[in-house]
């Protein structure tokens, strides 16, 4: 308080200008009104010189306003939005979007132990030199690609990210998906004939979470002119007859799935 | 009361204060900026270029695909207009344009990050006038946010808060260390608004970040903490057969990763009577930051919280809050009349 009655030259400020200029004026003894002051930029008060006119003032709140309610509307989402979040959401979007400023969906909560969260690894399986065939068992020797750089920093992040969105296209019924993020790298080998993600176990997950098959199991197609991941689904849990897997409709992506997704049950 | 909330209201974000007041904050956030753009260089070959799986064609596929073309319209970045007009020939999507446009962020970070101390007598006028008008943060948070956009489905936690960051500070002029120029009586009220609308911003996101937080049980039954380290294959430190495995340490470190964060917020914005919360308040965020950080190694998003939280209340009671602070000392002074 007593720092305060003293007109204490701003460190920035202390300058050619009058001692008084950059004195914040608000909690010091309140400035004259603008409409009594002189009008001469000479005589008027650095404190009226500095602040903005009411129109302004009223233009910028506005846009405060607005601007932090689409902050909010948008880290509020993360978890579950409503109908009328999700509506504002996406009337928010061009701002958000296009700035940057958009959370979403990402972990701001630090953890919430998913299984999202746990270690994603890419692995990747190459025909049998001799016979030049590759069947996808238990027996099938994987080969991990593993994140460059340093645990947690940013070349590592961009690995985890990567394959976590893949997992989730693919946990998403949009293997599709999941196989556009991962075409060019296994374009880039030509050696690669299978790959899947692997989630890594935590101390947190359990032996049954463990023990799960893989996010993402593809095989790789390659023909003169093209290359194709045939996706093999997980089987799932149905109270359904135990034919109904073997129905050719049930196929993720085209016939080939057929014969892995046969592969895939003599894995299991 | 309903006469003064307007003027409450003004004080709060338009009281002029010095423009110097921001020069700290600009640097630390510029030099979390430059490590940002100098982290993303060693793999741009890897995400970003020709063929890679972040390539431009292949996220246009992938847009296409998911029919997210909409969407992704609002993607704006410089890159994307780049790689879309050089398209298949040597210069579009190519690892050294990338390259290139990292480095000139490394180069504006600094030059925003110094800028402060580079406004001397003898400059040029109109090298002056660039620096002090702020266009050189406003520069960098547009170059900063076509490289966010383009790198989206690599983007973590870290960018969306670094825009917002830098977008508020691109509001503030930029004050000289060297020499007191004046700045611009015209621009203190800016340095007030962006300081103003960084703490804002840093509350928001601290107060929703916790209130996430709490919407698992993992951070009820006391084991929110070791969920961040439970993936040791991807963090800094591996707690297994150490003392962070002892129910008493990552229960209590759970209950300060939740506590932490908010009553630091609120003991920084209450600054008590003799100004010493609002210390107080900061420190329990930073600790908050150092400990999810180290913990989580979200080491630029944890610089970052700490960085803006430093906005939060008034460090040398240079102007009123719009709280009780405010209150006592607006006595008839009113700023939206001042013009």
């Amino acid at each position: 308080m007593a720092r305060r009655k003293k007109s204490k030259p701003d460190r920035s400020g202390a300058d050619e200008s009058p001692p008084a200029a950059p004195a914040p004026p608000a909690n010091q003894a309140p400035a004259p009104p603008a409409n009594q002051a002189p009008a001469t930029a000479a005589n008027q008060t650095p404190a009226a010189a500095s602040l903005p006119s009411p129109t302004m003032v009223t233009i910028l709140s506005c846009l405060l306003v607005v601007h932090l309610i689409a902050i909010f509307v948008s880290y509020s989402a993360i978890i579950e939005p409503s109908q009328t979040h999700s509506q504002l959401l996406a009337a928010a979007t061009p701002y958000l979007r296009s700035t940057h400023f958009s959370a979403d969906g990402r972990p701001f909560y630090l953890a919430h132990d998913t299984p999202d969260e746990q270690p994603h690894r890419l692995q990747y399986a190459t025909r049998d030199a001799k016979d030049g065939s590759l069947v996808i068992d238990s027996q099938t020797q994987w080969t991990t690609i593993e994140p460059s750089g340093i645990a947690g920093l940013a070349s590592w992040d961009r690995y985890a990210r990567w394959m976590v969105l893949t997992s989730t296209l693919a946990q998403s019924d949009r293997p599709s998906l999941a196989a556009a993020l991962l075409m060019p790298l296994v374009a880039a080998d030509e050696s690669i004939d299978a790959i899947r993600i692997i989630r890594l176990p935590t101390q947190l997950t359990t032996s049954e979470e463990d023990a799960a098959p893989p996010v993402y199991l593809a095989r790789v197609i390659r023909t003169l002119d093209e290359i194709r991941l045939v996706s093999i689904g997980a089987k799932r849990l149905s109270t359904n007859q135990r034919q109904t897997d073997s129905n050719p409709g049930s196929a993720d992506d085209n016939g080939a799935v057929d014969q892995a997704t046969a592969a895939e049950a003599n894995e299991q | 009361m309903s006469a003064s909330s307007p003027t409450r209201w003004a004080q709060f974000w338009f009281a002029p204060s010095p423009p110097a007041e921001l020069n700290s904050i600009r640097r630390a956030l510029c030099v979390v900026v430059a490590i940002y753009f100098a982290s993303a260089l060693p793999d741009v070959t890897t995400w970003l270029s020709r063929g890679a799986p972040a390539s431009s064609s292949n996220l246009a596929t992938f847009f296409r695909t998911a029919e997210l073309t909409s969407d992704a319209r609002w993607m704006v970045s410089p890159l994307f207009v780049w790689d879309s007009i050089f398209g298949s020939s040597s210069l579009g999507e190519s690892a050294t344009i990338y390259r290139c446009y990292l480095l000139i962020g490394i180069a504006l970070s600094i030059l925003v990050g110094v800028s402060d101390r580079l406004l001397r007598p003898g400059m040029p006028i109109w090298a002056t006038r660039l620096l002090r008008s702020g266009l050189p943060t406003l520069i960098l948070w547009v170059w900063f946010v076509g490289w966010a956009n383009r790198i989206v489905l690599l983007a973590g936690i870290v960018e969306p808060i670094l825009s917002l960051s830098l977008a508020a500070l691109a509001i503030a002029p930029i004050a000289g260390s060297h020499f007191g120029d004046g700045v611009s009586e015209l621009g203190q009220w800016r340095t007030t608004l962006s300081r103003r609308l960084l703490a804002v911003q840093a509350t928001l996101i601290a107060a929703l970040t916790t209130a996430t937080m709490l919407a698992s049980p993992t951070w009820w039954n006391g084991t929110g903490a070791y969920a961040i380290v439970a993936p040791e294959q991807d963090r800094l430190v591996t707690t297994t057969d150490t003392f962070f495995q002892t129910p008493l340490v990552y229960e209590l470190t759970t209950v300060l990763i939740v506590c932490l964060l908010p009553i630091g917020i609120l003991l920084a914005w209450q600054g008590g009577s003799d100004g010493k919360t609002r210390p107080i308040g900061l420190g329990l965020v930073w600790c908050w930051c150092a400990l999810v950080g180290f913990l989580s190694a979200n080491l630029l998003y944890a610089a970052t919280m700490g960085i803006i939280a430093a906005a939060i209340g008034d460090p040398e009671k240079n102007h009123t809050t719009a709280g009780a602070n405010g209150a006592t000392r607006l006595d008839g002074g009113s700023v939206g009349t001042a013009t």
